[in-house]
């Protein structure tokens, strides 16, 4: 049956592979002009200002539009899901190597659990516009919070194992 | 829904503290352990244990560590970038999704 699979990718290796690639830029880059240049300068100036009605406003509708803006990094990552195991197949990949171990676990250890929480906090109980349509502001407010933390933890995480899991996969140094 | 609401935020420097401590080193162990389960436990590869891999897992962490306790400072505006910003007060509309069928449903059964 593997082998079957096996016979029947490897001629797409290259496809599959440019299709991940894909998806892996989608995945790392698609918020980051919006996250970097919109959305920290109004969450610096709420930190620097919490009570200032004004920006009070302005971190609902930035925060609610980024939970939107974040479809595209979440529709790549399941196709990286897809096609990464796919590549595994065509490739003859196996756990003996090295690299691709270490790669395996950031992905399954690290940006897997992550992205789970995201998903959660941008499109389903976290989502926050269909809170603040529910008329819960308590719920709104800590959801807000929520996900700033979320931000806060992950933005070291995943800017460095982020650029190691690339790394890895294109210099494959052991 | 009251939309101008705010309450404290959690996050002060005691817990980025802890939290860009423990984050790298529980990673970085979860990575070694991970890497000596599957190099040495599946393949019996040796090469895991020798000085260099645990080096390597030392000092990443250790870098790890450095950067991260500033980098979320900055993120939270505790300091660095962003104090240099100006607050000009102006009267604007913000575009907002219209709502789906699902959410108007929604809202109404909540209303009613």
């Amino acid at each position: 049956m593997y082998d079957a699979l096996q016979s029947l990718l490897a001629p797409w290796y290259l496809e599959i592979k440019f299709l991940h690639l894909l998806f892996v830029g989608v995945w790392m880059f698609s918020t980051s002009v919006a996250y970097v240049f919109y959305l920290l300068p109004v969450m610096k100036a709420w930190r620097r200002h919490p009570e200032d009605a004004e920006i009070l406003t302005l971190r609902n509708w930035v925060m609610e539009r980024f939970d939107e803006g974040a479809i595209y990094e979440h529709v790549a990552f399941p196709m990286i899901l897809l096609t990464g195991p796919l590549l595994y197949i065509a490739g003859g990949w196996h756990t003996g190597i090295d690299w691709l171990s270490l790669k395996l676990l950031i992905v399954l250890g690290l940006f897997l659990p992550m992205e789970l929480f995201d998903y959660y906090l941008s499109h389903f109980g976290g989502n926050k516009h269909r809170i603040r349509l529910s008329g819960n502001a308590a719920s709104y407010e800590e959801h807000i919070h929520m996900h700033w933390m979320f931000f806060l933890v992950s933005t070291p995480m995943v800017m460095i194992y982020g650029v190691l899991v690339l790394f890895l996969a294109i210099t494959k140094p052991f | 829904m009251n939309e101008i609401q705010s309450k404290p935020f959690v996050g002060e420097p005691r817990l980025y503290r802890k939290i860009t401590l423990l984050g790298p080193v529980v990673m970085n162990a979860y990575l070694y352990l991970g890497m000596v389960g599957v190099v040495y436990g599946v393949h019996g590869k040796t090469w895991i244990f020798s000085w260099q891999p645990i080096l390597a897992a030392v000092l990443f962490t250790a870098v790890m560590v450095r950067i991260s306790f500033p980098w979320m400072m900055n993120l939270d505006a505790r300091y660095g970038t962003g104090s240099g910003w100006q607050l000009p007060s102006r009267q604007i509309k913000l575009p907002e999704r219209r709502l789906s069928r699902i959410d108007k449903a929604q809202n109404e059964g909540d209303e009613s």
